[in-house]
């Protein structure tokens, strides 16, 4: 397999590596109020 | 028939497990879901991020993928794995950029649609304009996908238990349309998660087979560096099996990987799933884990068709380049294990069924809340019954044109993804961003999009060679976007008031106060 066929497989590894990095350094907010159901 | 459930009963019994599953979880849920449009169409905004991980994994990743795609490399080599490269990043993509803004302006709009958002957002005198035009968009966009998915998991079942293809037709689509009718959104998202489960470790399994059949990691490359098989046409493939973009151009695999890719941020299928997180714990779970739960999978089956050539002779491999579609149940056949098999089918259905039952509620939500509702409005309960009737109707459909339709399923989930990629996602995320956006800049970047990706798709690409490999998906996408940031800053007037704007813009901003 030449390099940039093989690329294919570690970049993905490499980029769910990076977003593991981002998201642990992220501050998420999530909006979590009640709904009010309309029955 | 009868001959096939003696010979491969073990199969046929797991199977029965897997669907026995799937009805109990809708079952278990149809009171709950009956309840009012809230529970039916995104279970009341309360499940937990785990499981909407996996539902999103297990809803994006389809038969496509599963067969679609893994036989795909049969023909494209092992650099079709550049198409996960695509689809991992759009994945990292829709959840660092969409997934908290989403959940939280829906959650403060009160929209329970994709449709709905646009118009509750935009607010505009074109507002009904875009949310039943982007209902109709599903409605029409969705068919090809739900196609795809069925044919995909027929000619399985036709190749590997000898059911004939209407039979499996009708097996599939009844049998997720019967779970998702009970339990809406609850159980078209805890199957999902289960089936999630289970396609990560078919994909870990599938990857397996070739080399234990082989025997020798390295005999199998070897096999694949030096192979006598040849192409579709004839032509010998030499070592383009294991060489970069020698048997299919990157452009193509670019095109392909865009297309599918982009609908992790577009589809409403996919975009729905962000509404159900129930908290900003879940959020966070989710964002780290769907990319890996993805990421591993394709890493494994991207490159799968390309070893199959490891475990076929000259005669069968020219067959199978003639409709790379069954390449993997080819494998699953020569690998001959009644266990292994029925492992496999279960995921492979479960890959499949996922994704129909994810689109089945989103065509039914957009033609009965979206459409039906806007031209005379309805109560919550017959919202829901309605509901139901329009997904039994719409499967009905998508079961004649199954029977029908001739076109593979790559090429027939792609242009369904280049449709909502090119039509949704500029609204999507000028909706989500940029506070000048507006109606107009929706409703028109929406038909730009639409029209242009249907031109270049059975015009141009089909009357130009030399535009052969551009998929509509790169113009088309281009050319809606740019749409939409021209016609918003001219008409910036018709944005919404400033009230509204502040109201779903602050929501979710930690320094907000109640």
């Amino acid at each position: 397999m030449d390099f940039l066929t093989g690329m294919a497989y570690w970049g993905i590894i490499v980029m769910v590596v990076i977003n593991g990095i981002i998201v642990a350094r992220m501050d998420v907010t999530v909006d979590d109020d009640e709904e009010q159901d309309g029955e | 028939m009868m001959e096939s459930l003696k010979e491969n009963w073990v199969i046929w019994l797991l199977m029965a497990f897997y669907l026995a599953f799937c009805f109990g979880v809708g079952w278990y849920f149809r009171a709950k879901a009956a309840r009012g449009v809230n529970d039916f169409y995104v279970a009341k905004r309360q499940i937990p991020g785990w499981v909407v991980s996996l539902a999103f994994f297990s809803t994006f990743a389809s038969t496509n993928t599963y067969i679609g795609q893994a036989g795909k490399a049969f023909s494209a080599g092992l650099s079709w794995a550049w198409v996960g490269v695509f689809w991992t990043f759009f994945c990292i993509i829709s959840w660092l950029l969409l997934g908290p803004r989403l959940r939280n302006q829906t959650s403060a709009l009160n929209s329970v649609t994709v449709p709905d958002y646009f118009d509750f957002r935009y607010q505009s005198s074109l507002s009904t304009a875009i949310r039943i035009l982007s209902a109709i968009v599903v409605l029409f966009a969705t068919i090809w996908y739900m196609v795809g998915i069925t044919k995909g998991c027929a000619n399985l079942l036709e190749t590997l238990l000898d059911v004939p293809f209407a039979w499996g037709v009708f097996g599939i689509l009844a049998s997720t349309c019967a779970y998702t009718v009970w339990g809406g959104m609850y159980s078209v998202l805890w199957t999902d998660a289960i089936q999630g489960l289970m396609m990560f470790g078919v994909a870990i399994l599938m990857v397996t087979l070739p080399f234990i059949y082989v025997g020798d990691a390295s005999e199998l490359m070897t096999r694949l560096a030096e192979t006598t098989h040849v192409t579709k046409d004839g032509d010998p493939i030499g070592s383009g099996l294991v060489t970069f973009s020698t048997l299919v151009s990157f452009t193509y695999i670019a095109g392909i990987g865009l297309a599918v890719g982009m609908k992790q941020i577009s589809e409403p299928r996919c975009l729905i799933r962000f509404y159900s997180v129930d908290n900003a714990k879940g959020m966070k779970f989710a964002m780290l884990w769907t990319p890996i739960f993805l990421g591993i999978s394709l890493v494994c089956v991207m490159g799968l068709g390309a070893l199959v050539h490891g475990m076929a002779t000259d005669e069968e491999a020219f067959v199978l380049a003639q409709d790379t579609d069954k390449v993997v149940g080819f494998m699953l056949a020569k690998f001959d294990n009644q266990l292994v098999s029925g492992i496999c089918l279960a995921g492979l259905f479960a890959a499949g069924m996922s994704s129909l039952a994810s689109v089945m509620l989103i065509v039914g939500t957009a033609a009965v809340n979206d459409i039906w509702n806007v031209w005379k409005p309805l109560p919550q309960t017959t919202m829901v019954r309605a509901t139901k009737l329009t997904i039994v109707a719409y499967c009905a459909l998508v079961f004649i044109v199954t029977l029908t339709a001739s076109d593979d399923i790559v090429a027939l989930t792609a242009f369904s993804g280049a449709l909502f990629a090119a039509s949704f996602f500029p609204a999507i995320f000028g909706g989500l961003y940029l506070r000048w956006g507006t109606g107009h800049g929706a409703f028109w970047s929406m038909t730009i999009g639409l029209i242009s990706c249907i031109v270049w798709r059975f015009k141009f690409r089909e009357e130009y060679q030399f535009l052969k490999d551009i998929h509509e998906i790169i113009p088309s996408f281009i050319i809606s976007f740019v749409a939409y940031l021209v016609i918003s800053s001219i008409t910036k007037k018709k944005a919404p008031p400033t009230e509204h704007l502040d109201k779903i813009f602050s929501i979710g901003k930690p320094e907000r106060n109640g």
